[in-house]
């Protein structure tokens, strides 16, 4: 009846709407006359209009309207609106401050002080330019008593879905299309509002059975997380209020697993108690403090042995009997390092890994894991620190180390010690080490020339000053003339016992020749090592002999003498 | 407009005369509703993807957890999450209070567009006792004005995860600008974002129904 009479209304008003008057206040005054005329309907409901969330730029004008509208309407059916000012007291005191949206401890606050059956939410938008203005709105009816959703509206209407119809007259403002969204959304509200009464509340006697969750948590924590077999666990888990202060005050439990952790409530704020496994069997102490004030429990155990997840529940029994048990976490009982290795890309001689100027450094990893923290050094013989990095979270895939130290200068020739250590969440650390030489430079080449006195050739002999640890690769001799005519030249893998240089046409101090000589090694580096003067060199070579035979003579004689 | 021209007015006089009898006109009527309905023929249904098997049993509880929102519209992750959650009340799903949602977000240090792991879902799944999760992104979110109109283009992802054995059910792409709806003319257009994303929340969820998605309302 109220459905059809509010239908023909809004039909009876649409030649209104079309006339661009001010129409809310036509709208209100018809609908006031038609409804003083009307009955108001058995079991009248109360609804509070809570703010509307205003989505649009320009806010406040379109929920201002609306909000007009709405009252208007259920309270000409006979509901009853809650005051603004009422409502605001009642927002202010429970710090409301999120429009549009409610939760369910605040709707049941709202209907216990209020006095209310439902709250209307709603979330609009509005949009003023020219022929793309449009509204749009989001509107959810909750029933107080148990926070329930009886009834939801999306809509939009814009002033191009009317004038695009054969450009008949039709709204032609923002205010006009707010007033059609209004009376198209709420045109069933006073039913809905009517059919979705509890029957409990529609005899005035309010005994709710909640479908929403007795055991409203606050707050829950835990510390660690990943923990150690026999470390200790904390956790802390704050209630609200609302349920507890009406039903008196709860025994509380922590369900680890299926060991059921226990409180005595007798004696005021920190004290032992013992746990029990579902079986019976007492287990080790832990501690549980319960804060009254602020209804705040803490619980602190120690971690199993076995490797594994732990579920964590909280398990509230009240003197009704009632008992609630909420799932609030898991913490990971760990006592496996992380399984992963530091790889050194440089090849092996006399299985030594050996590098110059780049040391690629891989993490490879066995059994992925998230990881707390990780630390890359690198140490010397005597285990001094070189250089050293560092980070949170994984390590990263790879890593270069380019021989030097923490001051950014060449690391000195030796062999290293680049070390890894990853500690996972639990605090479990891996320590993966790779030794490694790190060889900045060629050995040194020496050049020892020996000029023939019967042809004028020379001798060449090349050694290196000591052994090499990475073996030659190639070597390549150029004999150069003063004129810069290449003379000749020489190569191999090896070094040769000697080289023989061919006489030349002309010698003179004026007109020496030169050596150029260039090695690589199996490590890729290359040493160019020029040789200026090659019979000068010699000439002083025989000199120096000369002198070491001479003094090694008159030492000789000295010491025949003496014998 | 049209219908004023002096020609087109004799001319549909004369098709009128010509048609006279119950039966021709039936005829055109039928030919006029075959033409409409064949202008709506190329709407594209939601990209679905079935992940698990349907449950059995109805899932009569469900929490909309907050959209994140990949658009440059700073409300479209909003706005999306409560049209959704409107289409699945209208539907007959229970739906959690966005509200209580918002509460455990805040309990649990997530911010909306955080990455929700899944022990989260579990405890919020606990919390709020949940039958299902509806997870979901909004990818585009925008006005164009085209001639003075809004073209309004909405895309988003939504998926379904059961809270008892943490399967995913369902996920479903989406998108759809105002003018896909057109049937014919100016008919069927729609203008507006909030109304798009209405009618394409409610086509979704329409198609997880006739998937198999049982809900708690009675019939």
């Amino acid at each position: 009846m109220l459905q059809t009479t509010v239908k023909a209304l809004i039909s009876g008003l649409s030649g209104l709407v079309f006339e661009r008057v001010n129409i809310m206040k036509r709208i209100v005054s018809i609908l006031q006359i038609i409804f003083i005329l009307q009955v108001a309907p058995v079991g009248a409901a109360t609804i509070a209009l809570f703010p509307f969330e205003d989505f649009s730029t320009n806010s406040g004008i379109g929920a201002k309207l609306i909000t007009e509208i709405v009252s208007s309407q259920v309270e000409l059916a006979g509901h009853v609106v809650v005051c603004p000012a009422e409502l605001n007291d009642f927002m202010g005191r429970h710090r409301i401050r999120q429009y549009g949206v409610i939760s369910s401890e605040q709707a049941q606050l709202a209907q216990k002080e209020l006095g209310i059956d439902y709250i209307l939410l709603g979330s609009v938008m509005l949009k003023e330019e020219r022929q793309t203005t449009a509204t749009a709105s989001i509107f959810t009816l909750v029933r107080a008593a148990d926070a329930h959703v009886v009834w939801s509206y999306v809509d939009s209407y814009s002033l191009a879905d009317h004038q695009a119809m054969f450009n008949l007259s039709g709204p032609s403002n923002l205010e006009d299309l707010w007033t059609l969204l209004a009376l198209d959304a709420f045109a069933e509200l006073p039913e809905i509002m009517l059919a979705n009464l509890l029957p409990e509340q529609e005899s005035g006697n309010i005994i709710v059975e909640h479908s929403e969750p007795n055991l409203q948590i606050d707050f829950a924590a835990f510390h660690p997380r990943h923990v150690k077999p026999g470390e200790n666990v904390n956790c802390s888990v704050r209630f609200r209020t609302l349920n507890i202060s009406e039903e008196g005050e709860p025994t509380v439990f922590i369900k680890v697993g299926s060991r059921v952790h226990t409180a005595q409530t007798d004696d005021g704020f920190e004290y032992e108690v013992s746990w029990v496994a579902t079986e019976g069997n007492p287990g080790p102490p832990f501690k549980l403090a319960m804060n009254d004030p602020d209804l705040f429990y803490r619980g602190m155990w120690d971690s199993e042995n076995l490797e594994a997840g732990y579920p964590v529940n909280i398990v509230v029994e009240w003197p009704s009997g009632r008992h609630d048990e909420l799932y609030i976490g898991s913490y990971i009982v760990d006592s496996t390092p992380p399984d992963l290795k530091l790889i050194a890309s440089a090849k092996e001689y006399n299985n030594r890994k050996i590098f110059r100027q780049r040391l690629p450094l891989t993490v490879r990893w066995g059994r992925p894991e998230k990881v707390d923290r990780w630390k890359l050094a690198v140490y010397d013989q005597e285990n001094k620190q070189v250089i050293s990095t560092k980070g949170t979270a994984e390590p990263p895939a790879s890593f270069l180390w380019k021989g030097t130290n923490s001051s950014n200068k060449k690391a000195e020739e030796g062999l290293y010690s680049v070390v890894l250590q990853v500690w996972d969440l639990a605090g479990n650390r891996t320590v993966s080490t790779e030794e490694v030489y790190y060889l900045p430079e060629l050995p040194e080449v020496e050049l020892t020339p020996v000029v023939s006195p019967e042809d004028e050739s020379i001798q060449l002999a090349l050694f290196l000053d000591h052994e090499p640890l990475v073996p030659l690769k190639y070597w390549r001799l150029e004999v150069w003339a003063s004129n810069n005519d290449l003379l000749s030249f020489h190569e191999g893998t090896n070094f040769p016992e000697s080289i023989t240089l061919a006489a030349l046409d002309s010698i003179n101090v004026d007109d020496d020749i030169d050596a150029k000589l260039m090695v690589l090694d199996e490590l890729g580096g290359e040493m160019v090592t020029s040789f200026k003067g090659l019979y000068a060199m010699a000439a002083a070579l025989q000199e120096m002999d000369q002198t070491q035979d001479d003094t090694q003579k008159s030492s000789g004689s000295g010491w025949d003498e003496g014998f | 407009m049209v219908f004023s021209s002096p020609f087109i007015a004799l001319a549909w006089r004369g098709v009128a005369l010509t048609f006279r009898s119950a039966e021709a006109q039936s005829f055109i009527v039928c030919c006029t509703l075959i033409f409409l309905q064949g202008c709506s023929l190329g709407q594209q249904e939601p990209l679905y993807q079935q992940l698990s098997e349907t449950p059995g049993q109805p899932l009569c509880r469900l929490v909309v957890l907050p959209f994140a929102n990949h658009t440059e519209s700073s409300q479209a992750g909003a706005v999306v999450t409560k049209i959704f959650a409107s289409s699945l009340q209208r539907a007959g799903y229970s739906v959690a209070l966005e509200g209580n949602v918002r509460q455990l977000y805040q309990q649990l240090r997530i911010r909306i567009d955080d990455e929700v792991t899944q022990e989260h879902y579990r405890i919020i799944a606990a919390q709020l006792q949940a039958d299902a999760l509806v997870i979901g992104k909004v990818v585009e979110f925008q006005e164009n004005v085209e001639k003075g109109r809004l073209d309004p283009t909405v895309a988003f992802e939504v998926g379904l995860m059961e809270t008892g054995s943490q399967r995913r059910l369902f996920t479903t792409y989406f998108k759809k600008t105002g003018k896909n709806y057109r049937k014919v003319l100016h008919f069927g257009l729609i203008n507006t974002l909030f109304r798009l994303t209405r009618i394409m929340s409610d086509d979704v969820i329409e198609q997880w129904i006739n998937k198999g998605l049982h809900t708690c309302a009675p019939s």
